[in-house]
């Protein structure tokens, strides 16, 4: 085999330039795309066509394929080669394979990618740990340091060794069945589960020992030749199954809550039979039972939520999480999170199509000096990099607009980021043959088909290993890189074969992979048969255990009509997209899996989805604990200061801090309008840097009616944990419906999405935290629970992620900030639609709420001041109140009575007001009531409070209908100045170019 | 008048590219660019072809390479007939890049190429803006036949850097040979000259790095100083009145 380097280099003066390398100081250097292609008979005549052809443009770029060629390397240079581990999935290869294919189709072409950087004069020590953290990801990456006048280096063209692509890798693990004994003592059963990286507590593993004893079912497997005990292929299916990431099993634990008695806000004991029943399903049910027009079409069995939108469509909305591959590998982490909940939904229903993606990102502040950081760790400013080039690729490349999100920034999230992927669905109500857009019809007899990637070892264990705590030992195999164009490919393919009503339904391959997609497909029918040897293999060698639980993206299983199969996989075949039969839908009652028709796995359905043995916790809370510094040096902590009433400054200071300051340079990295239907964007204003609520996205394009429409939003606020996580429950909600309200939404349609993200409430010897975190947990569910029935806004879909811990190798222990994301879909229409940017000089500022208590402590000045003080603690606040207030500002902006609305949340009601003004690029002048306490009234966080600005015209009709909700604050004028008085007092006056300089800091992003 | 739009590979905007034809009374049919390879639909039977935005093939290899490389393989003498019969082409963005790489903005003066290709932004990301352009109407074309000076449309790219071979007098002879319909107002990715849209000698191939379909329909529209705009549609409707 011929193997050829090829470097594409950019010409002269386009690219080179410097790259900050971190601590290291920084380097000038070049970047050179690199590829090694492989083929028999490769005529140099045909390799100087191809240069040009496919690898580079002759106006920009010089392609070189030998060594002997004028390149000007100096020999002090430091060579950085930076490939894939083999395995791991390489985007460029893949597309050079297709590239060379089709100029020489009659060969087979290998190809593999790698980056060159180039560094002058420096040396290697002094850009290892830059490179290592900057560029290349040993987990997946293989890294060289050369010297430019290293022999190596300079004979790179000649002398290669065949390419490590994944064909030529041959797995030691023959593909017989094993039979795994669970015939032996508690700690070898124990020692079982950690070293096949199970997941299973020991009571689990008893459950399996014992059923697998029983005596009918050992007679059964007599008579169908299988081995007593569970084979390893049986074993890790159930633990796929079985695992926190499917089963969800501490949401549905008995939770015995106790409180004591000097607790702030008394929820009182109570024994919990699941929180997953008792506080969302059951909010649901009681929402659903009270509300006017039940719009929930489809809940808690698909992989997303379904609700009506009109007589036309119906909309399917999902939120994931993939914190724990985040935070190993971010880029890759959070580009598989955002095309796998793509993918949850198009395996909505009969096929969802997905037309928006909102990303809301929690990472460690990105000041956290690096010495405090523990050494395993990736610095947040790396992960916040990683995971919005991952989400942006996601979305940008599958053409599928980026419309809502946020990024919040607080210590603890350095131990584990918080990445959640949302995605927006609209299926049809039903299909050209009548069959509802949300039906889920599988029948005996039809085939199996599994659409997209190859299998690879490739994530083997992400359900179990995301069900454990992150450690230094966690596995790289649980490590994916996603590939949006194979998707994509997949995607428009399956959307094509829904409108032609080839298959009749589907569901993706997510964690878990066939274990978890086929096996509960089979319960629609009964049962299910599949011969993981017919799967296409990215590389031969794979046991068929890790066949049926490989988590190799891209992938959908597809029930299709037998009459329907041909067509099916031609279409699949000239859309380009893998397809394959591998198996039956039957009401056998058992899930089987074969390879070359032998069977390795036999196991009966109801087991796999029923057997899982109830968890119980203990739940004991009194009080919020106080929260310990993992810094080795106390003093690089931020100190805090006491406030001494300098407006101007505390001003400046929430403006720039990073939860508020403006995130527009990356946001605008991500495409928020393709699909044609973004009609409020996450900006607005005159120089497009005013930040909206939410956005709207209109449905007529998606197949709805002309002028329907709906809002999209989201709200958190972690820090409230700190001091009880009921009410960061309850706030959280109320963020995320407060958003869509001022963005136009309807409050009588709102559907909320709840995901959960904490740290371990299981108490174990390592864990003893357990107990406060179970109370957490319930306290949250119990907030969660009263404000979407207070606000009649039913949960329709969620999802939680319960093992947010990292244990670092010199023993600090690091907790994510227990973490309630609420997501919110509301109906609106075009005719209704409102921003947030000031509009007009001489337009009337109101404040306008609920009346609610507002807080400081836990809020974003209290990062900078001392408000410890218990008159600053945050409050209860009524649901109720609330949802009027809604509906009336709603009536309001349908009356077209508004000019701008925006909600108050970080920062208070004046970095509001300051964000509308920067958006409309206009002044401000404030006078606040003498009465007012100015620190709460300008600074404090609260519930139900919204700034709106009003013409002179209006303004009459909108302080009759808001009455004594809405009270004046100032008005809107010419000029570059936001000032605030009170009792005569100045107390800001500050130029709107030094507050957009503070708030915008680009050189952060 | 029947237009196709191209789809598959990675492309992204077809539907909305239908949509802005069909708000001007333009009909149109979505294809998989295989179904062209593989003869289920005859290029040449279309009034028009829309080749949309999007990220063909990863923008592996640089943007619209790859598709490129196919459509040069197997259709390339559809393209051409289907200029020379005079219909129209239009190529947003990824489209823009492929009909680049297919070479048919190239002319040839005194035994020289005069050529260009686009490349990373300046400052090497992805931006999604509405940005202020200007027109030229000394320049012709089935595209740009209307009467607006200025008009905003978004942009959404990360390769729209425009770079003539021979810098100075590349993007010169362009501009004299009146093939530059589009500039932007202000340096938006580093193209030269601010070139925003190159057109074919006969005027019918018109590639933009702005998207005029996202811009078609009022409630696409940002509101800049208080206006709703949605000039893209006067692409459209230029092209249904040469037509016609």
């Amino acid at each position: 085999m011929l193997v050829t380097r090829v470097e594409v280099w950019k010409k002269n003066g386009l690219f080179a330039g410097s790259l900050n390398l971190g601590n290291s100081r920084v380097a000038s250097y070049q970047e050179v795309n690199c590829y090694y292609i492989e083929e028999k008979s490769l005529e140099d005549s045909e390799l100087e066509k191809i240069k040009y052809e496919l690898f580079g443009d002759e106006i920009i770029d010089r392609v070189l394929v030998g060594g002997n060629e004028d390149l000007v390397v100096n020999d002090s240079w430091i060579a950085v080669e930076v490939g894939y581990l083999f395995g791991v999935t390489d985007n460029s290869a893949k597309v050079v394979e297709e590239g060379l294919s089709l100029l020489y189709p009659e060969r087979k072409w290998k190809a593999s990618s790698f980056k060159l950087y180039l560094f002058k004069r420096c040396e290697v020590e002094e850009i290892q740990t830059g490179v290592f953290r900057y560029l290349g990801n040993r987990l997946i990456n293989r890294i060289s340091f050369k010297r430019c006048c290293d022999l190596d280096f300079v004979n790179r063209f000649e002398n290669i060794k065949k390419i490590s692509t994944d064909e030529n890798i041959s797995l030691s693990e023959g593909a017989q069945i094993r039979r795994v004994s669970l015939d032996v003592s508690d700690q070898e059963l124990i020692e079982i589960s950690r070293s096949r990286c199970l997941a299973l507590n020991l009571e689990e593993m008893h459950t399996i020992k014992n059923f697998y004893q029983g005596l009918k079912v050992s007679k059964q497997r007599i008579l169908d030749g299988l081995p007593i005990g569970p084979t390893d292929v049986e074993l890790e299916i159930i633990a796929q199954t079985w695992s926190e990431h499917c089963k969800h099993k501490i949401f549905n634990a008995l939770i015995d809550y106790t409180e004591s008695s000097d607790v702030k806000l008394k929820l009182g004991n109570r024994k919990v039979d699941g929180l997953y029943k008792e506080y969302i399903k059951g909010a649901t049910q009681k929402v659903r039972s009270i509300m006017k027009d039940d719009f929930t079409v489809s809940l808690f069995h698909d992989n997303a939520g379904i609700v009506s939108f009109d007589k036309f469509i119906n909309i399917a909305v999902k939120v994931e999480t993939h914190n724990g591959p985040s935070g190993l590998d971010p880029y890759g982490g959070a580009l598989t999170g955002i095309l796998g909940v793509n993918r949850d939904i198009l395996g909505t229903g009969i096929g969802a199509k997905p037309i928006a993606n909102m990303d809301v990102f929690c990472v460690g502040e990105l000041d956290t000096p690096e010495h405090e950081l523990p050494k395993e760790l990736i610095h947040p400013k790396e992960i916040l990099r990683g995971i919005h080039k991952g989400v942006m690729d996601g979305g940008n490349k599958s053409g599928i607009p980026t419309v809502n999100g946020a990024v919040n920034f607080e210590r603890d999230y350095c131990g584990k980021p918080l990445v959640y992927c949302g995605t927006i669905g609209v299926v049809p109500k039903k299909n050209k043959n009548g069959i509802k857009g949300h039906s889920k019809i599988v029948k005996c007899g039809m085939r199996v088909v599994m659409v997209g990637g190859a299998i690879g070892a490739d994530g083997i264990h992400g359900a179990t290993f995301s069900s454990l705590e992150l450690n230094q030992e966690s596995p790289s195999s649980a490590v994916q890189i996603g590939d949006p164009f194979t998707q994509k490919k997949v995607l428009d393919f399956i959307l094509e074969a829904r409108d032609l009503c080839l298959y009749s339904t589907l569901t993706d391959n997510g964690a878990g992979g066939l274990s978890s997609s086929i096996g509960e497909m089979a319960t629609y029918t009964g049962g299910a048969v599949i011969d993981v040897s017919k799967c296409p293999v990215k590389y031969s060698g794979l046991t068929p255990y890790q066949l049926v639980i490989s988590e190799s993206q891209e992938r959908m299983s597809i029930a299709v009509s037998p009459e329907h199969l041909n067509e099916f996989l031609a279409l699949a075949k000239s859309r380009e997209v893998l397809a394959t039969d591998i198996g039956e839908f039957n009401n056998s009652g058992y899930f089987e899996v074969r390879s070359c028709g032998e069977t390795v796995a036999k196991i009966p359905l109801a087991f796999l989805h029923d057997g899982v043995p109830k968890m119980k916790l203990e739940a004991s809370w009194c009080g919020p604990n106080k929260r310990e510094s993992w810094f080795l040096d106390q003093s690089s902590e931020r100190r805090k200061e006491n406030f001494t009433g300098d407006y101007n400054k505390a001003l400046l200071l929430v403006m720039s801090d990073l939860n508020v300051a403006s995130k527009e340079r990356i946001i605008r990295m991500y495409d928020h309008e393709v699909q044609g239907a973004t009609v409020t964007k996450p900006f607005s204003g005159q120089g497009g840097n005013g930040v909206n609520s939410g956005s709207v996205i209109w449905m007529y394009p998606h197949g709805g009616e002309k002028d329907g429409a709906i809002a999209v939003s989201c709200g958190l606020s972690p820090t409230l944990s700190k001091s009880d996580p009921y009410l960061m429950a309850k706030y959280a909600v109320d963020e995320a419906v407060r958003n869509v309200i001022a963005i136009g939404g309807d409050p009588d349609y709102i559907a909320l999405l709840d995901n959960f993200c904490w740290p371990d409430p299981v108490e174990t010897v390592e864990n003893p935290d357990g107990p406060y975190r179970a109370a957490q947990l319930v306290r949250s569910c119990i907030g969660l629970c009263e404000a979407s029935v207070g606000y009649m806004a039913p949960l329709i879909s969620g999802k939680d992620s319960m093992k947010n811990n990292f244990k670092s190798s010199d023993g600090r222990k690091i907790s994510v900030l227990p973490t309630l994301l609420i997501t919110a879909v509301s109906k609106t229409s075009t005719n209704s639609l409102v921003e947030s940017s000031f509009k007009n000089v001489g337009d009337n500022i109101y404040i306008v709420s609920s009346e609610s208590p507002s807080y400081l402590k836990d809020g974003i000045l209290d990062r900078y001041y001392d408000f410890s003080a218990s008159k600053y603690e945050a409050e209860n606040f009524s649901v109720e109140k609330n949802l009027r207030l809604y509906r009336k500002i709603n009536s309001a902006i349908k009356e077209k009575l508004i000019s701008s609305v925006q909600d108050v949340s970080d920062g208070g009601a004046l970095s509001a007001i300051v964000e509308s003004a920067i958006g409309g690029d206009l002044g401000v002048s404030i006078l606040l009531p003498d009465s007012s306490n100015p620190l709460l009234e300008l600074f404090g966080e609260r519930s139900g409070a919204f700034i709106i600005s009003v013409s002179k015209i209006n303004s009459g009709k909108f302080e009759t209908k808001l009455g004594a909700s809405a009270v004046k604050l100032g008005e809107v004028c010419v000029g570059n100045n936001i000032t605030v008085v009170c009792a005569e007092k100045q107390l800001v006056n500050l130029s709107l170019d030094e507050l957009k300089k503070t708030w915008i800091k680009e050189e952060w992003w | 008048m029947k237009f196709i739009i191209l789809c598959g590979v990675g492309i992204n905007c077809e539907n909305e590219s239908a949509q802005a034809l069909s708000s001007v009374g333009i009909d149109s049919k979505i294809v998989h660019v295989n179904d062209l390879i593989e003869k289920r639909v005859i290029l040449n039977s279309y009034a028009g072809l829309v080749i949309p935005g999007g990220f063909s093939y990863g923008d592996e290899l640089g943007s619209g390479r790859v598709l490129a490389l196919k459509i040069k393989k197997y259709l390339m003498d559809e393209i051409n007939e289907f200029i020379l019969n005079g219909r129209p082409i239009l190529g947003i963005c990824n489209g823009f890049q492929v009909l680049e790489k297919l070479g048919v903005f190239n002319f040839n003066d005194n035994d020289t190429v005069y050529d260009f290709s686009l490349t990373h932004n300046k400052n090497r990301e992805f931006v999604d803006k509405w940005t202020l352009l200007k027109v030229d109407h000394s320049v012709k074309s089935a595209w740009t036949n209307f009467s607006s000076e200025q008009i905003y449309l978004p942009i959404r790219h990360g390769e729209g850097r425009v770079v003539f071979r021979n810098a100075e007098c590349g993007f010169a002879k362009f501009a004299e040979k009146k093939l530059i319909p589009l500039y932007y107002q202000s340096d938006v990715n580093g193209s030269d000259g601010n070139v925003a849209a190159v057109i074919d000698k006969s005027g019918m191939v018109l590639g933009m790095m702005p998207h005029p379909e996202c811009a078609t329909f009022c409630e696409h529209s940002v509101k800049i100083n208080h206006q709703i705009r949605n000039d893209g549609k006067m692409f459209f409707e230029s092209v249904k009145r040469y037509l016609s």
